[in-house]
């Protein structure tokens, strides 16, 4: 407890003013022991009245009982030790010299009244008639009737100073010392540890005095006990000094100053952007000191003296009240970038008073503008692969233009050469060598077809579908009806069951039905009667059937592969690239295709079509192809 | 079956503008065999064409054009005919192997009269070009002699 009290004490420095006033004292003690009791007396009214004054005005918060009786008590006893200090100047008459003992006397007297009382009402319970006016009125009272009593003979220690009464009133005031010094230790957990001991120091050394006093049976107080008696009154006024100001104010800034743990850089400004507080990360950002800081405009803070507040746009931010608010400041001088967010506080007992909390957001900021760079330079490498992509597809889409082209010249000579030498060299020509001419025009007709097909497919890759609303039974009708038309002697059924509504690309899916019915049809060429089925299948996807020779499901995979064929030319005709093409109009529209068959019982092709777009419906008829959700 | 140096600085009704001599050979044999009184002249690229026709005293009734030629292509010795008074109104018939739609639309953008696909087969090939003679040659009215239309469409 001392040693705390010992700590705080030393660091308040508070002990300062005290030693300073005594040692003050004692000199004058020394070059002047006539004029000492009347300084004596004069700072012993003026502690008391700054008591009186100070508590009275303290803060409610910390006042108390024992607080409120000092108050009312010490401001009349003040007043008496002015009386006694007027009384031995002798400047007023109506204060008269012979009454100056009892002067001093009545003031002890109040005194010793006052420290007992407040010692004592500390632990009596509250009621709402224990205000510090009705006290301040009572201590009145009590003044104004010993001043009745001294003036018109009613003073129990009247005499002149006779040995006899004045040790009954001296013995009297030291009881009553005690009492207050046995009360206050009775009420010893009524107070604060580090505020007990100076009064214990204050009370005890008052009963010291007046002990002293008694022993030494002299009317006029010697110098010693009167020094030892200012320093008991300093003590005392101190201590509660301390106790109602200096301590409720630590608790109240206690606030303030949690925020120095915080390692953001916090200011406290008041509404003209003024520095009120600052933690220890402002401190070490702003390198400077709290006594650096505090009165300093903040945006002398962000920018150097030419620039004034009214640019500022944290103080333009305060100063409009546009609160609460979050600003970006870039410092190019500091080569950073702070996010600084504006918080008014209500109860910061600063009126209009913001609290500034600094972020430094630089690397944040310079994340941000290196991932804008990256994304756009991916986009210009993006770009630049796709404009490669195009200019690489445009010289597929000639390469492949020229190679039909130019296979297809060559081809036509040799059918048209072939041709000519039957016609004009036929009847000089052997049989084997016209079979011979004969079996050339086939091949470069069946040429002519791989190059059609290749034509085919590699147009599918190229163009994007057309999204509209397809009906999948037309176009396997009229499909139907053109191979029908071509082969008339065929009997062949095509049934249409379902839904077969569908979107897609009504060219695409016209080529896939093509080469799907197209291959029903050739490999139903040997059954009496053909029965090609078109249905939906379960979910949505879309299957045609056959009763025709199918297929060995071990050579499923290879069904789709471009070039692969299951059955040899003079089986059926055929180049390999139709289910190829079939595979990448159903990719092409997000679908997926499969085949099941078994030799000699027909085979199934089953084909799924991107369905979300049944759902947008025939707004999509347009062409136009909307982002995947 | 005519010289083509007897037929230089002569007027004919055929123009034909083929690289292909297989293909040449074969339109010939064609032309020989089913219109024999027909003349024609053979370009083997677009800048021989226009060479022939800068010297001509008048267009041919019918120029038949293969689009890809060396040097001058088909269908930029199109967009040249078209912007040559001359031979603005000739009718143009492109006869080609190419199936692209691009090359089929931009023939018809530059003011082709027809768009005809050149058939590998020969029997085929034959009777196509024999048709599209019969069309162009006998059917068709032609254009009016380069004076008369001149003055008619001024």
């Amino acid at each position: 407890m001392w040693q705390r009290l010992w700590h705080d004490l030393r660091h308040e420095g508070a002990w300062l003013p005290l030693l300073a006033l005594l040692t003050l004292l004692l000199l004058l003690m020394q070059f002047n022991a006539d004029g000492f009791p009347i300084i004596a007396d004069l700072i012993l009214a003026l502690l008391a009245l700054q008591l009186s004054v100070v508590v009275w005005y303290s803060s409610g918060v910390a006042r108390n009982r024992f607080l409120v009786l000092l108050a009312a008590g010490s401001f009349w006893v003040g007043v008496w030790y002015l009386l006694h200090v007027v009384a031995e100047l002798e400047i007023v008459p109506v204060v008269a010299a012979a009454t100056t003992y009892h002067y001093g006397l009545a003031a002890r007297l109040l005194e010793a009244l006052m420290l007992f009382a407040a010692a004592w009402m500390v632990g009596v319970p509250t009621s709402p008639w224990f205000c510090r006016q009705r006290w301040f009125l009572q201590f009145a009272a009590a003044t104004l009737l010993l001043w009745f009593a001294i003036g018109h003979g009613y003073w129990p220690f009247q005499g002149g100073g006779a040995v006899t009464t004045m040790w009954v009133a001296e013995s009297l005031l030291l009881l009553l010392l005690l009492l207050a010094l046995w009360q206050l230790w009775q009420r010893r957990d009524w107070f604060e540890h580090s505020m007990l001991p100076l009064l214990l120091l204050a009370y005890g050394t008052t009963a010291l005095v007046q002990l002293l006093l008694l022993l030494l049976e002299q009317p006029v107080i010697p110098p010693p006990l009167l020094l030892l008696k200012v320093g008991a009154s300093a003590i005392l006024t101190l201590t509660l000094i301390r106790h109602s100001l200096v301590l409720p104010f630590r608790t109240l800034t206690r606030g303030l100053h949690s925020y120095d743990a915080v390692p953001v850089p916090t200011l406290l400004l008041d509404q003209q952007g003024v520095i009120r507080h600052c933690n220890g990360a402002a401190m070490r950002l702003a390198g400077a000191t709290e006594d650096q800081l505090i009165g300093v405009p903040v945006h002398r803070l962000f920018h150097d003296a030419a620039i004034s507040s009214h640019d500022c746009p944290v103080c333009r931010a305060i100063t409009d009240g546009e609160l609460p608010k979050v600003l970006e400041l870039s410092l190019p001088a500091r080569q950073q970038c702070r996010q600084i967010t504006l918080t008014p506080l209500t109860a910061s007992g600063i009126p209009g008073a913001v609290l500034e909390v600094s972020h430094d957001i630089t690397e944040t900021r310079q994340a941000q503008e290196a991932l804008l760079r990256y994304r756009n330079e991916l986009e210009q490498r993006v770009a630049e692969r796709t404009r490669e992509l195009q200019h690489t597809n445009q010289e597929l889409e000639s390469f492949s233009y020229s190679v039909a082209h130019d296979m297809r010249s060559p081809l036509r000579a040799i059918n048209g050469f072939a041709s000519v030498l039957l016609e004009d060299c036929g009847e000089h020509l052997d049989p084997i060598a016209i079979r011979h001419l004969e079996r050339i025009r086939c091949a470069t007709l069946r040429m002519n077809g791989l190059i059609d097909s290749m034509l085919q497919l590699s147009q599918v890759m190229q163009n994007e579908p057309q999204w509209q609303s397809v009906d999948l039974a037309a176009l396997a009708t009229e499909t139907l009806a053109e191979l029908q038309a071509a082969e008339p002697h065929r009997r062949v059924e095509l049934a249409l069951t379902g839904d077969l509504q569908t979107y897609g690309d009504p060219d695409l899916l016209r080529l896939l039905l093509d080469n799907l019915i197209g291959n029903a049809w050739k490999f139903t060429y040997h059954q009496p009667l053909a029965q090609i089925r078109l249905q939906r299948a379960a979910g949505d996807g879309f299957c045609l059937c056959d009763n025709g020779v199918g297929f060995d499901p071990c050579y499923q995979e290879k069904l789709f592969r471009a070039f692969s064929r299951l059955h040899t030319e003079q089986e059926f005709h055929g180049n390999g690239i139709g289910l190829a093409t079939v595979r990448r109009i159903v990719q092409q529209h997000r679908g997926s295709v499969w085949a099941e068959g078994t030799p000699g019982r027909g085979a199934c092709f089953c084909f799924t079509l991107d369905n979300r777009h049944d759902a947008v419906g025939e707004s999509l008829d347009e062409g136009s192809h909307p982002a995947a959700s | 079956m005519m010289r083509l140096e007897s037929l230089w600085m002569r007027a004919v009704t055929l123009l034909l503008v083929e690289d292909d001599v297989d293909d040449e050979a074969l339109m010939v044999r064609v032309l020989a065999r089913r219109q024999p009184a027909l003349t024609y002249h053979v370009a083997r690229n677009g800048r021989d064409a226009l060479a022939y026709l800068a010297q001509a005293p008048s267009p041919p009734q019918l120029i038949l054009l293969d689009l890809q030629l060396p040097r001058l292509g088909g269908l930029e010795l199109l967009q040249a005919l078209r912007l040559e008074p001359a031979t603005r109104l000739t009718p143009v018939v492109v006869f080609t192997s190419s199936t692209d739609r691009t090359d089929v639309v931009t023939a018809y953008d530059l003011g082709a009269n027809s768009y005809i696909f050149k058939p590998v087969e020969f029997q085929h090939f034959s009777s196509v070009l024999e048709q599209l003679l019969n069309y162009w040659v006998e059917l068709n009215q032609p254009l009016p002699p380069r004076t008369d239309h001149l003055r008619y469409l001024s």
